[in-house]
């Protein structure tokens, strides 16, 4: 179950990314809220292979879904790849970031853990976030 | 008409409430299928090029999440249009595509499976199949996508990492015809973990059949019917006036 965490340190347990998880196996994590949703295109750059996102109005977003819609579109050069609706938090740049948690209006919470791929637990249990802390072992 | 795969698609994201992308049908007798993975208990709606498809079937892990969802739209538009799923809430989500042509344009699917598993290395899902000539295609939400996927009774047609995650789907077909009777997928994941899926067979287009007249001399046939003049063909008018 912790493949991707090593102990060193008199037992601390260390993520491969260096960062520490208190020996007992508990991670802080801040609650942020969800303010609403937002949109991305998603395109590849032939050139690069670089996956750019680019922000579209929800509107845009919704006229997908219409026959003969159009795809979207971001010049020669780019491929689209997908379009998605997500989540926007109240945080700088709207994402949910590492060992950050919002609860949903089912009353789940969503998480992002800093683990080693970082890991995004869509649904955890009211009482598994106690005093801000989680149980990172328990979803490595 | 024997059915033939057409084309396959995917795609993923590592936190979506709805999630688009592309596909091309071409063809003739079509049928789209697509397959939703999520790592959340909700809800899934899908579309293509606007036009609602129907849900085959959903399962999921008992304890909730690692969930998948199987659809069909009979006559999909042809060319390269947009493929919407709509979730309940946003979540980790992957999908697979993939439309055949020579299928029946009703009474699809001939049969189904949705189940789930909550720890296994293989995981097989069997339907009973009605039709002759008929294909499976199934799709599958893993838990442990780390390792590479395996599908047996067939191939993988698509295989869709979550962006962060381990969790992939995977949408596969037995690459050919299947008997009646039970018949399987069974997919494989790296470590003993969460997995639920759905397994459809799709039935073929019916040939269209030889019409039966009653010629001029009284004797109905099927086949090779020899008008008055004498002449044989596929096409005569009887004696009641009808072709």
């Amino acid at each position: 179950m912790i493949d991707h965490l090593t102990q060193e340190n008199g037992g601390a347990l260390l993520k491969e990314d260096g960062g520490a998880i208190s020996h007992d196996g508990f991670v802080s994590v801040t609650e942020v809220q969800i303010v609403g949703s937002r949109a991305f295109h998603y395109f590849t750059n032939t050139t690069t292979q670089e996956l750019v996102r680019v922000p579209c109005t929800l509107a845009e977003y919704d006229s997908l879904a219409v026959q003969g819609a159009a795809q979207p579109s971001n010049g020669s050069g780019f491929v689209w790849v997908n379009s998605v609706k997500e989540n926007e938090y109240d945080t700088v740049d709207g994402d949910l970031h590492d060992d950050q948690y919002a609860v949903t209006p089912s009353g789940h919470k969503v998480v992002r853990l800093s683990f080693f791929p970082p890991l995004l637990v869509d649904s955890v249990e009211a009482d598994e976030i106690v005093n801000g802390k989680i149980d990172a072992l328990k979803f490595t | 008409m024997a059915i033939a795969r057409d084309a396959t698609s995917s795609t993923s994201s590592a936190s979506a409430s709805s999630l688009t992308w592309a596909h091309t049908c071409t063809g003739s007798d079509r049928i789209l299928i697509v397959t939703v993975g999520m790592d959340a208990d909700t809800t899934c709606t899908a579309t293509y090029n606007g036009v609602s498809m129907t849900e085959i079937g959903n399962a999921q892990r008992s304890a909730g999440g690692v969930k998948t969802f199987l659809f069909y739209l009979i006559a999909p538009a042809t060319g390269s249009n947009n493929i919407v799923a709509t979730l309940g809430t946003s979540t980790k989500v992957a999908s697979g595509a993939v439309s055949y042509t020579g299928a029946k344009q009703s009474g699809q699917p001939d049969s189904f499976t949705a189940t789930f598993n909550d720890g296994t290395t293989s995981f097989a899902v069997s339907t009973t199949v009605v039709a002759s000539d008929c294909w499976l295609v199934g799709g599958t939400r893993m838990q442990d996508g780390l390792a590479e996927p395996t599908t047996a009774g067939g191939i993988t047609l698509t295989e869709a990492p979550t962006t962060g995650a381990g969790q992939k789907t995977v949408l596969s077909d037995s690459n050919g015809t299947v008997g009646t009777g039970s018949q399987s997928i069974t997919w494989g994941q790296g470590v003993a973990d969460n997995i639920s899926g759905v397994v459809a067979s799709i039935a073929p287009a019916v040939a269209a059949g030889p019409t039966t007249v009653k010629t001029w001399d009284g004797v109905t046939q099927s086949t090779g019917i020899k008008t008055y003049f004498g002449v044989t063909t596929a096409n005569v008018k009887s004696v009641d006036g009808a072709t």
